[in-house]
Protein backbone atom coordinates (compact mmCIF):
# COMPACT_ATOMS: atom_id res chain seq x y z
CA UNK A 1 0.00 0.00 0.00
CA UNK A 2 2.61 2.79 -0.78
CA UNK A 3 1.51 5.77 -1.28
CA UNK A 4 1.60 7.02 -4.75
CA UNK A 5 0.84 10.29 -5.41
CA UNK A 6 3.95 11.89 -4.32
CA UNK A 7 6.15 8.40 -4.93
CA UNK A 8 7.84 10.05 -7.85
CA UNK A 9 9.29 13.25 -6.40
CA UNK A 10 9.23 12.57 -3.09
CA UNK A 11 13.38 11.78 -2.03
CA UNK A 12 12.69 8.85 0.33
CA UNK A 13 16.14 7.58 1.06
CA UNK A 14 17.60 11.08 1.64
CA UNK A 15 14.57 12.08 3.95
CA UNK A 16 15.61 9.01 5.76
CA UNK A 17 19.13 9.33 5.86
CA UNK A 18 18.07 13.00 7.62
CA UNK A 19 15.98 11.79 9.77
CA UNK A 20 18.61 9.33 10.99
CA UNK A 21 20.86 12.13 11.90
CA UNK A 22 17.82 13.61 13.71
CA UNK A 23 17.06 16.13 11.56
CA UNK A 24 13.40 17.06 12.92
CA UNK A 25 12.38 18.79 9.44
CA UNK A 26 12.91 15.98 7.45
CA UNK A 27 10.93 13.85 10.50
CA UNK A 28 7.58 15.99 9.37
CA UNK A 29 8.40 15.44 5.47
CA UNK A 30 8.69 11.55 6.53
CA UNK A 31 4.98 11.92 8.58
CA UNK A 32 3.44 14.15 6.18
CA UNK A 33 4.67 11.75 3.40
CA UNK A 34 3.58 8.56 4.63
CA UNK A 35 0.33 9.73 6.70
CA UNK A 36 -2.54 9.11 3.90
CA UNK A 37 -0.90 5.38 3.44
CA UNK A 38 -1.18 4.93 7.53
CA UNK A 39 -4.45 6.75 8.09
CA UNK A 40 -6.17 4.61 5.58
CA UNK A 41 -4.65 1.26 7.00
CA UNK A 42 -6.18 3.02 10.66
CA UNK A 43 -9.39 3.85 9.36
CA UNK A 44 -10.42 -0.17 7.75
CA UNK A 45 -8.64 -1.76 10.45
CA UNK A 46 -9.57 1.02 13.72
CA UNK A 47 -11.28 -0.41 16.95
CA UNK A 48 -14.48 1.05 17.39
CA UNK A 49 -14.54 3.61 20.22
CA UNK A 50 -10.59 4.62 19.35
CA UNK A 51 -9.43 7.58 17.79
CA UNK A 52 -7.81 7.37 14.82
CA UNK A 53 -5.16 10.41 15.02
CA UNK A 54 -4.11 8.88 18.78
CA UNK A 55 -3.58 5.41 16.46
CA UNK A 56 -1.85 7.20 13.89
CA UNK A 57 0.72 9.07 16.15
CA UNK A 58 1.23 5.62 18.20
CA UNK A 59 2.13 4.40 14.58
CA UNK A 60 4.47 7.15 13.43
CA UNK A 61 6.19 7.16 17.25
CA UNK A 62 6.78 3.20 16.51
CA UNK A 63 8.14 3.85 12.76
CA UNK A 64 11.04 6.43 14.56
CA UNK A 65 11.58 4.38 17.93
CA UNK A 66 12.73 0.89 15.52
CA UNK A 67 13.73 3.19 11.92
CA UNK A 68 17.66 1.87 13.05
CA UNK A 69 16.27 -1.85 12.67
CA UNK A 70 15.28 -0.84 8.45
CA UNK A 71 17.61 -3.00 6.49
CA UNK A 72 15.85 -1.94 3.83
CA UNK A 73 14.87 -5.59 2.62
CA UNK A 74 11.40 -4.50 1.68
CA UNK A 75 10.08 -1.03 0.29
CA UNK A 76 10.10 1.63 3.26
CA UNK A 77 6.33 1.86 3.19
CA UNK A 78 5.74 -1.80 3.08
CA UNK A 79 7.58 -2.06 6.43
CA UNK A 80 5.29 1.40 7.94
CA UNK A 81 2.24 -0.68 6.97
CA UNK A 82 3.44 -3.76 8.83
CA UNK A 83 4.16 -1.62 11.68
CA UNK A 84 0.54 0.17 11.13
CA UNK A 85 -1.60 -2.75 10.95
CA UNK A 86 0.65 -5.16 13.95
CA UNK A 87 -0.29 -1.75 16.15
CA UNK A 88 -4.00 -1.97 14.99
CA UNK A 89 -4.40 -5.51 16.42
CA UNK A 90 -2.54 -4.65 19.43
CA UNK A 91 -5.14 -2.19 19.75
CA UNK A 92 -7.81 -4.42 19.53
CA UNK A 93 -6.46 -7.04 21.24
CA UNK A 94 -6.01 -4.39 24.43
CA UNK A 95 -9.60 -3.38 24.20
CA UNK A 96 -10.77 -7.07 25.75
CA UNK A 97 -14.46 -6.98 25.96
CA UNK A 98 -15.84 -7.31 21.97
CA UNK A 99 -19.19 -5.21 21.96
CA UNK A 100 -22.31 -7.35 22.22
CA UNK A 101 -24.25 -8.11 18.82
CA UNK A 102 -28.30 -7.81 18.72
CA UNK A 103 -30.57 -7.30 16.54
CA UNK A 104 -32.39 -4.84 18.54
CA UNK A 105 -29.10 -2.33 18.28
CA UNK A 106 -29.05 -2.64 14.67
CA UNK A 107 -30.25 0.33 12.16
CA UNK A 108 -33.19 -0.27 10.38
CA UNK A 109 -31.63 -0.66 7.34
CA UNK A 110 -28.22 -3.06 8.68
CA UNK A 111 -31.52 -4.91 10.09
CA UNK A 112 -33.26 -5.22 6.50
CA UNK A 113 -29.93 -6.65 5.26
CA UNK A 114 -29.21 -8.91 7.18
CA UNK A 115 -32.96 -10.43 7.10
CA UNK A 116 -32.40 -10.63 3.43
CA UNK A 117 -28.84 -12.45 3.53
CA UNK A 118 -30.08 -15.22 6.34
CA UNK A 119 -33.39 -15.67 4.80
CA UNK A 120 -32.07 -16.05 0.93
CA UNK A 121 -35.29 -13.56 0.16
CA UNK A 122 -33.85 -11.77 -2.91
CA UNK A 123 -30.77 -9.79 -3.18
CA UNK A 124 -29.62 -6.89 -1.09
CA UNK A 125 -30.60 -3.49 -2.72
CA UNK A 126 -27.83 -1.09 -3.91
CA UNK A 127 -28.79 1.40 -1.65
CA UNK A 128 -28.31 -0.77 1.45
CA UNK A 129 -24.37 -1.21 1.12
CA UNK A 130 -23.48 1.00 3.48
CA UNK A 131 -25.29 -0.58 5.47
CA UNK A 132 -24.17 -4.02 4.75
CA UNK A 133 -20.48 -3.19 5.35
CA UNK A 134 -21.25 -1.78 8.74
CA UNK A 135 -22.52 -4.93 9.26
CA UNK A 136 -19.23 -6.67 8.30
CA UNK A 137 -17.69 -4.50 10.46
CA UNK A 138 -19.88 -5.16 13.20
CA UNK A 139 -19.70 -8.70 12.91
CA UNK A 140 -15.98 -9.11 12.78
CA UNK A 141 -15.83 -7.10 15.59
CA UNK A 142 -17.14 -10.14 17.08
CA UNK A 143 -14.04 -12.49 16.27
CA UNK A 144 -10.88 -12.22 17.90
CA UNK A 145 -8.26 -9.74 16.40
CA UNK A 146 -6.45 -12.02 14.24
CA UNK A 147 -8.84 -14.07 13.03
CA UNK A 148 -10.58 -10.44 12.14
CA UNK A 149 -8.23 -9.15 10.87
CA UNK A 150 -7.49 -12.10 8.31
CA UNK A 151 -11.16 -12.43 6.92
CA UNK A 152 -11.51 -8.51 6.24
CA UNK A 153 -8.16 -8.56 4.18
CA UNK A 154 -9.14 -11.77 2.12
CA UNK A 155 -12.58 -11.60 2.55
CA UNK A 156 -13.58 -7.90 2.34
CA UNK A 157 -10.54 -6.33 0.49
CA UNK A 158 -9.80 -9.71 -1.45
CA UNK A 159 -6.53 -9.22 -1.21
CA UNK A 160 -4.55 -12.48 -1.99
CA UNK A 161 -2.06 -14.68 0.51
CA UNK A 162 0.68 -13.25 -0.64
CA UNK A 163 -0.08 -9.41 0.23
CA UNK A 164 -1.88 -10.84 3.19
CA UNK A 165 1.47 -12.34 4.64
CA UNK A 166 3.48 -8.95 3.52
CA UNK A 167 0.98 -6.83 5.46
CA UNK A 168 1.02 -9.01 8.71
CA UNK A 169 4.47 -11.09 9.01
CA UNK A 170 2.21 -14.38 8.97
CA UNK A 171 2.98 -17.34 6.83
CA UNK A 172 0.89 -18.70 4.12
CA UNK A 173 -0.40 -22.01 6.17
CA UNK A 174 -1.04 -19.73 9.03
CA UNK A 175 -3.05 -17.36 7.06
CA UNK A 176 -5.20 -20.05 5.82
CA UNK A 177 -5.54 -21.97 9.26
CA UNK A 178 -6.66 -18.79 10.49
CA UNK A 179 -9.07 -17.72 7.54
CA UNK A 180 -10.47 -21.64 7.85
CA UNK A 181 -11.15 -21.52 11.64
CA UNK A 182 -12.46 -17.81 11.35
CA UNK A 183 -15.33 -18.66 8.90
CA UNK A 184 -16.39 -21.55 10.69
CA UNK A 185 -17.40 -19.31 13.78
CA UNK A 186 -19.45 -16.95 11.43
CA UNK A 187 -22.65 -19.64 10.87
CA UNK A 188 -22.77 -19.95 14.24
CA UNK A 189 -22.74 -15.98 15.06
CA UNK A 190 -25.55 -15.78 12.50
CA UNK A 191 -27.38 -18.55 13.98
CA UNK A 192 -27.06 -16.62 17.42
CA UNK A 193 -28.74 -13.86 15.96
CA UNK A 194 -31.38 -15.69 14.06
CA UNK A 195 -32.29 -16.90 17.57
CA UNK A 196 -31.90 -13.67 19.15
CA UNK A 197 -34.61 -12.37 16.87
CA UNK A 198 -37.38 -15.01 17.61
CA UNK A 199 -36.81 -14.02 21.24
CA UNK B 1 -28.50 -14.01 -6.49
CA UNK B 2 -27.05 -17.61 -6.48
CA UNK B 3 -29.25 -19.26 -3.74
CA UNK B 4 -26.36 -22.04 -2.83
CA UNK B 5 -24.45 -18.74 -1.69
CA UNK B 6 -23.54 -18.84 2.29
CA UNK B 7 -25.17 -15.25 4.23
CA UNK B 8 -21.54 -14.01 4.92
CA UNK B 9 -20.73 -14.75 0.99
CA UNK B 10 -23.91 -12.80 0.03
CA UNK B 11 -22.94 -9.65 3.00
CA UNK B 12 -19.53 -9.08 1.46
CA UNK B 13 -21.27 -9.33 -1.90
CA UNK B 14 -23.23 -6.78 -0.71
CA UNK B 15 -20.88 -4.33 1.21
CA UNK B 16 -18.13 -4.37 -1.28
CA UNK B 17 -20.75 -2.47 -3.41
CA UNK B 18 -20.37 0.54 -0.92
CA UNK B 19 -18.69 3.73 -1.89
CA UNK B 20 -15.46 4.33 -0.70
CA UNK B 21 -14.07 6.01 1.90
CA UNK B 22 -14.04 9.76 0.62
CA UNK B 23 -12.29 11.72 3.83
CA UNK B 24 -9.51 13.29 3.79
CA UNK B 25 -6.24 11.72 3.83
CA UNK B 26 -3.71 14.49 4.52
CA UNK B 27 -2.23 15.02 7.86
CA UNK B 28 -4.33 17.23 10.21
CA UNK B 29 -2.33 20.89 10.77
CA UNK B 30 0.24 20.22 13.22
CA UNK B 31 0.32 16.73 13.31
CA UNK B 32 3.59 16.29 11.31
CA UNK B 33 5.26 18.54 13.82
CA UNK B 34 4.18 17.23 16.62
CA UNK B 35 4.92 13.54 15.90
CA UNK B 36 8.60 14.83 14.89
CA UNK B 37 9.33 16.56 17.76
CA UNK B 38 7.81 13.67 20.20
CA UNK B 39 9.85 11.61 17.89
CA UNK B 40 13.64 13.01 19.16
CA UNK B 41 11.93 14.02 22.45
CA UNK B 42 12.90 10.55 23.65
CA UNK B 43 15.58 9.49 21.91
CA UNK B 44 18.83 8.87 23.77
CA UNK B 45 21.76 11.51 22.99
CA UNK B 46 24.45 9.85 20.92
CA UNK B 47 28.26 10.14 22.80
CA UNK B 48 28.86 13.20 20.94
CA UNK B 49 26.15 15.26 21.98
CA UNK B 50 26.85 14.08 25.52
CA UNK B 51 30.06 15.27 25.16
CA UNK B 52 29.16 18.58 24.08
CA UNK B 53 26.62 19.35 25.65
CA UNK B 54 28.72 17.92 29.19
CA UNK B 55 31.15 19.92 27.85
CA UNK B 56 29.31 23.24 27.64
CA UNK B 57 28.17 22.80 31.25
CA UNK B 58 31.95 22.87 32.09
CA UNK B 59 32.97 26.19 30.59
CA UNK B 60 29.84 27.41 32.25
CA UNK B 61 31.10 26.00 35.72
CA UNK B 62 34.08 27.34 35.08
CA UNK B 63 33.70 30.19 33.98
CA UNK B 64 31.71 31.10 37.39
CA UNK B 65 34.26 29.84 39.57
CA UNK B 66 36.58 31.68 38.06
CA UNK B 67 34.75 35.19 38.49
CA UNK B 68 34.17 34.45 42.35
CA UNK B 69 37.75 33.54 42.76
CA UNK B 70 39.03 37.23 41.09
CA UNK B 71 35.89 38.82 42.99
CA UNK B 72 37.29 36.83 46.51
CA UNK B 73 40.91 37.41 45.77
CA UNK B 74 40.38 41.39 44.40
CA UNK B 75 41.89 43.35 47.31
CA UNK B 76 45.00 40.71 47.47
CA UNK B 77 45.57 41.39 44.09
CA UNK B 78 45.23 45.23 44.11
CA UNK B 79 47.86 44.81 47.12
CA UNK B 80 50.39 43.19 44.95
CA UNK B 81 50.67 45.84 43.00
CA UNK B 82 51.07 48.71 45.90
CA UNK B 83 55.10 49.31 47.19
CA UNK B 84 56.15 46.78 49.65
CA UNK B 85 56.21 48.37 52.86
CA UNK B 86 57.52 45.02 54.43
CA UNK B 87 60.61 45.23 52.73
CA UNK B 88 61.40 48.95 54.82
CA UNK B 89 61.45 46.75 58.42
CA UNK B 90 63.41 44.06 56.74
CA UNK B 91 65.97 43.34 59.39
CA UNK B 92 68.51 41.82 57.25
CA UNK B 93 68.43 44.85 54.95
CA UNK B 94 68.64 47.14 57.95
CA UNK B 95 72.06 45.02 58.71
CA UNK B 96 73.33 45.47 55.50
CA UNK B 97 72.30 48.96 55.94
CA UNK B 98 74.12 49.57 59.65
CA UNK B 99 77.12 47.94 58.82
CA UNK B 100 77.93 49.77 55.10
CA UNK B 101 77.42 52.89 57.68
CA UNK B 102 79.69 52.24 60.12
Amino acid sequence: MPPDATEETFDLPGCLARVRQSDQAAARELVAHLYPMVIRIVRARLPRRAAEEDLAQEIFLKMFTRIDQYQGSVPFPHWVSRIAVTTCIDQLRAQKRRPEFRWADLSENEADVLDAVLTNDGDVEAGDAMAAHELVHKLLDQLKPDDRLVLQLLDLEQKTLAEVSELTGWNITLIKVRAFRARRKLPKLFAELQKKERV
Amino acid sequence: MNTSLSPWTRLLAAARRAPADLRDESAPYGFAARVGALAFAGREPTFSALFARLSLRAVGVCALLMVAGVALNFSSALNAFEPDLVSNNDPVSEWIDASSAS
